[in-house]
């Protein structure tokens, strides 16, 4: 009983930041980088049995409310929506820390990554609205920091204009939705929230400010610039945090869906998200740089997913969260590959680059495992998230779904064309000496690759433990 | 239905899955197993599947057709991906032929590829495709179909880069997935829509009577939007006109993955998925008159082609073409029984040429020698064309009829030109907002 009172949710989110704290203190950064690896691992342990007692014990982790102010709560909880995300934080926060080249780790990056996961945890467990702000708000302040380090003037610059568009953009609109909520009593609880009695012109308001936040924070056409910008100039580590955690998603389906006004709102965000899934796609098949290109596929399928959830039927709706898994942890391999790749080489330039399956086998077989994961391949998890969003998406909007799978295909086609040309061809440059995947490398490899395909081919686990998520998220929409 | 014959049934597919499992495993581990081990896997996996393939035919003959079911794999609200294996007269003779042909092929490769540095890699990816190929004829729905479909593309494009240390393999193989790609939305489309008008994936349901004269559940509208998106995947799958140009360039593979693809199975697969939804092509009458013309188109193209290549594998790859489409103007006109044999010969046949390619320019010298002149047969075809229209034919057909070319101009570069222009006008803003000149001006 002692153990199950103990604020395990609490320890979760706290023990990176309290490791982010006190990494400075260690001495050596090749020390310090044990420290992180060892707090990440055990952020994703205890995130994976919370994950699972959710998913045995069937029902919501709560722990106690302690009263702020201004009616805010300390109070955290797990149910199906955010179970699957605190056991993937740490795995990409792990897998970066495990996997990424030495040389772009030092104490302060080191300290921002594990930053980056604690508020990113604090923001999935939060129960309270102005908590949830908070951590939402919290988030972009460890990456903000790295940015302001940089040495390239002009890259900080940029960084700071299209990231400074996230971090005021998507913060004041749901700051500004905290404002308008809070009278009356209990006013941020998301316990309690599908219940709450809004006044009439309050919904579409609060609804508005949300969907703004939502697409600002997930890269929706027009306010896109700042990711493909994020993932090629800004750190790798937490690129990956913001954006395979799927947040603006869970933002949706958390606190939007229960106090949707009415589903024929929808429809904007839903043709900007189309927009945005061709546009990111046309874009990336254009990229020479492979991180830029990763960040247009990030458009893209941001794009698809809020579609999809836009559709509001549970197939799409189930795909969609399922999607959030599946692109997160085929994009952190892809990511650490490229990332590999530009340290040994020293450049993502697709032009420079070529023939390396013959001294990278390695590297080139976890490449094509991850792009295949990323697109839907049959046999990984993101072909199941794949399946049931179209299904979703067609039984609502046939056309709709017709150009999200061709949105889908292209991307297919510029992932295969940039494999073939990183890794196939006669080689350009000396490529002889440099090293294929290390041991720790190969190591986070196979993990991530077992996680894609040992639930691409037994699913129903996951796509269960969100049943009753999407289940209410549909049925409040519909009544 | 006794157990023996569920167990073969799938064993049909699950030996090449194990097999391609366990080659996996093995490479990814450690090194690369020898080539005798791998062939010693393939020649039992093949053997054993073949002889299970002939036991699930002659249960087909004495005991009708059988359908495994094997649970559901997934499943949100009221839709459920179900995964079963379906032995019926279309998938049985398809069955067999995929067990035959793999078999073979993996023998003659022991020797083709013998010290060649992907020889592991090749029977890896022959394990996988055998399996998506079975899976593909096997399947006892349309998302099930799906499946297999996507696995026997990816290995397609794969095989074809197969020598990546070369230039024209790498670039022939991204033209052979864009295109599947492309065409694949059809198939994805056309299933989720066949789901929806029919509320079933499962082709027993779905069509109510035995191939081929089952009975769709659609009306006449939803049966040709239906089988006009499979169409449209076949296209891609079967290299039909005007999504054919990618077959020349997938010859830049090895010989027996040639064989295999574009000689035998693969190619073979758009023909089997119209052959499989026939009861919906049977209310489709503007389906059928499209299907008969494409199949008509493709086979003229091809013939004419044909006959001004200069190499061997791009002969045989236009033959390929000209005979696949008769089979999909078969398809059109309702003759399905004679598509079967037709594709039936035809694989057999082309495998054959195929494998025999490597020998042919040796073959065509001893046949000069021994008969002069005479070895080179005069054309007739040509007489029936007016005298001022035959230079025009011959240099379209030397051309190709253009049809890269078009692509590349109409399609792929305005495609191009806009992504370009996109990114062009996004990187501009970007410069604006940074005021990226003043600042390298002040910072150089």
């Amino acid at each position: 009983m002692i153990l199950l009172r103990f604020p395990w949710l609490t320890l979760l989110w706290t023990l990176p930041l309290v490791g982010s704290a006190l990494l400075p203190e260690v001495a050596q950064v090749r020390h310090a980088r044990r420290w992180a690896m060892l707090i990440a691992a055990a952020t994703f342990v205890l995130g994976a049995v919370l994950a699972g007692l959710r998913t045995f014990w069937g029902q919501s982790l709560v722990e106690p409310a302690v009263p702020l102010f201004a009616g805010m709560e300390y109070r955290l909880f797990v149910d199906g929506l955010s179970a699957l995300t605190l056991p993937l934080v740490g795995l990409i926060t792990t897998a970066v820390l495990v996997a990424g080249p030495r040389q772009d780790f030092d104490h302060p990056a080191l300290s921002a990554i594990l930053a980056t996961a604690g508020t990113t945890l604090g923001c999935f467990l939060a129960a309270d609205l102005a908590l949830l702000t908070f951590f939402w708000v919290a988030m972009l302040v460890p990456a903000l920091r790295m940015i302001a380090r940089s040495t390239d003037f002009v890259a900080r610059r940029l960084m700071l204009r299209t990231f400074g568009v996230v971090l005021v953009g998507g913060a004041l609109p749901l700051l500004a939705a905290v404002l308008v909520l809070s009278a009356g009593e209990r006013p941020y609880d998301l316990l309690i929230f599908a219940e709450r009695d809004l006044a009439p012109h309050q919904r579409p308001l609060v609804f508005g400010l949300l969907t703004l936040t939502v697409m600002i924070r997930m890269a929706v056409f027009p306010f896109h610039a700042w990711l493909p910008a994020f993932f090629q100039r800004g750190r790798l580590g937490i690129a990956l945090l913001f954006v395979c955690t799927n947040a603006g998603i869970y933002l949706l389906g958390r606190v939007g869906a229960p106090i949707m006004p009415h589903t024929s709102q929808l429809p904007l965000l839903a043709n900007l998200a189309l927009i945005s899934a061709i546009y990111g796609a046309l874009l990336a098949l254009v990229q020479r740089d492979l991180l830029r290109m990763l960040g247009y596929l990030v458009v893209s399928q941001a794009g698809s997913n809020i579609v999809a959830f836009a559709s509001l039927t549970e197939p799409s709706v189930a795909g969609v969260l399922l999607q959030g898994i599946a692109q997160g942890a085929a994009l952190s391999g892809l990511t650490l590959v490229i990332w590999g790749l530009r340290a040994r080489l020293g450049t993502t330039d697709v032009l420079k680059l070529g023939g390396l399956a013959t001294p990278l086998p390695r590297m080139a077989v976890a490449f094509l495992l991850f792009a295949v994961g990323l697109v839907g391949f049959p046999g990984t998890l993101a072909f199941v998230a794949d399946d049931l969003l179209i299904h979703g998406v067609l039984e609502a909007h046939p056309i709709v779904a017709t150009l999200m799978v061709l949105a889908t295909a292209l991307n297919g086609i510029t992932l295969f064309r940039a494999f073939t040309g990183v890794f196939l061809g006669p080689p350009r440059g000396s490529a002889a000496l440099i090293q294929d995947l290390l041991p720790k490398e190969r190591w986070v490899v196979a993990a991530v690759v077992a996680s894609i395909l040992g639930l691409g081919l037994f699913p129903s686990p996951a796509v269960s433990l969100r049943e009753d998520a999407v289940k209410s998220i549909v049925l409040r929409i519909s009544n | 239905m006794n157990t023996w014959a569920q167990w073969a049934i799938v064993a049909v597919p699950g030996l090449p899955t194990l097999a391609f499992v366990v080659l996996g495993v093995w490479l990814f581990a450690a090194k690369a197993p020898s080539e005798r081990a791998i062939a010693r896997l393939a020649s039992a996996t093949f053997s054993i599947a073949a002889i299970a393939s002939i036991v699930v035919v002659w249960g087909i003959i004495t005991h009708g057709e059988r359908v495994v079911p094997l649970g559901t794999w997934f499943h949100a609200g009221s839709y459920h991906f179900e995964f079963g294996l379906r032995v019926d007269v279309l998938s049985a003779a398809m069955m067999a032929l995929v067990t035959l042909i793999c078999g073979l092929i993996g023998r003659f490769s022991v020797n083709y590829l013998h010290r060649e540095a992907g020889f592991a890699r090749f029977f890896l990816l022959l394990f996988l495709f055998a399996t998506g190929m079975l899976l593909l004829v096997m399947a006892s729905g349309i998302d099930q179909l799906f499946v297999g479909w996507e696995l026997v593309g990816l290995t397609s494009a794969l095989l074809v880069g197969f020598f990546f240390d070369r230039e024209g393999p790498a670039r022939a193989g991204v033209r052979v997935l864009a295109t599947y790609r492309i065409a694949d939305v059809g198939l994805l489309v056309g299933a989720v829509l066949l789901h929806q008008y029919a509320h079933t994936a499962d082709f027993g349901q779905a069509f109510a009577g035995r191939w081929p004269l089952g009975v769709a559940h659609l009306t006449p509208g939803q049966a040709d939007q239906v089988a006009l998106l499979f169409l449209w995947a076949a296209m891609g799958k079967s290299a039909q006109f005007p999504l054919g140009g990618w077959l020349p360039h997938a010859m830049e593979g090895p010989t027996p993955s040639s064989a295999l693809f574009y000689g035998a199975l693969s190619v073979h697969a758009g023909v089997y998925l119209l052959l499989r939804i026939s009861p919906i092509l049977e209310q489709a009458a503007f389906a059928t008159y499209i299907v008969a013309m494409v199949g008509l188109v493709t086979a003229l193209h091809g013939a004419l082609v044909y006959r001004v290549q200069t190499d061997a594998k791009s002969a045989l790859a236009y033959a390929t073409v000209t005979q696949v489409g008769l089979i999909v103007m078969e398809v059109g006109l309702g003759f399905y029984r004679l598509a079967i044999f037709h594709l039936f010969g035809h694989a057999v046949l082309r495998t054959f040429q195929l494998l025999r390619a490597p020998s042919a320019l040796r073959d065509a010298l001893n046949l000069q020698q021994t008969l002069g002149a005479a070895a080179h047969p005069q054309s007739k075809f040509a007489r029936w064309l007016p005298p001022r229209w035959r230079p025009v034919v011959y240099g379209l057909a030397l051309e190709r009829f253009h049809l890269d070319a078009l692509q590349d101009r109409w399609l792929l570069g305005p495609l191009f030109s806009l992504a370009l222009w996109l990114d062009q006008l996004e990187q501009a803003a970007l410069r604006g907002l940074v005021r990226a000149s003043k600042i390298e001006a002040r910072h150089p």
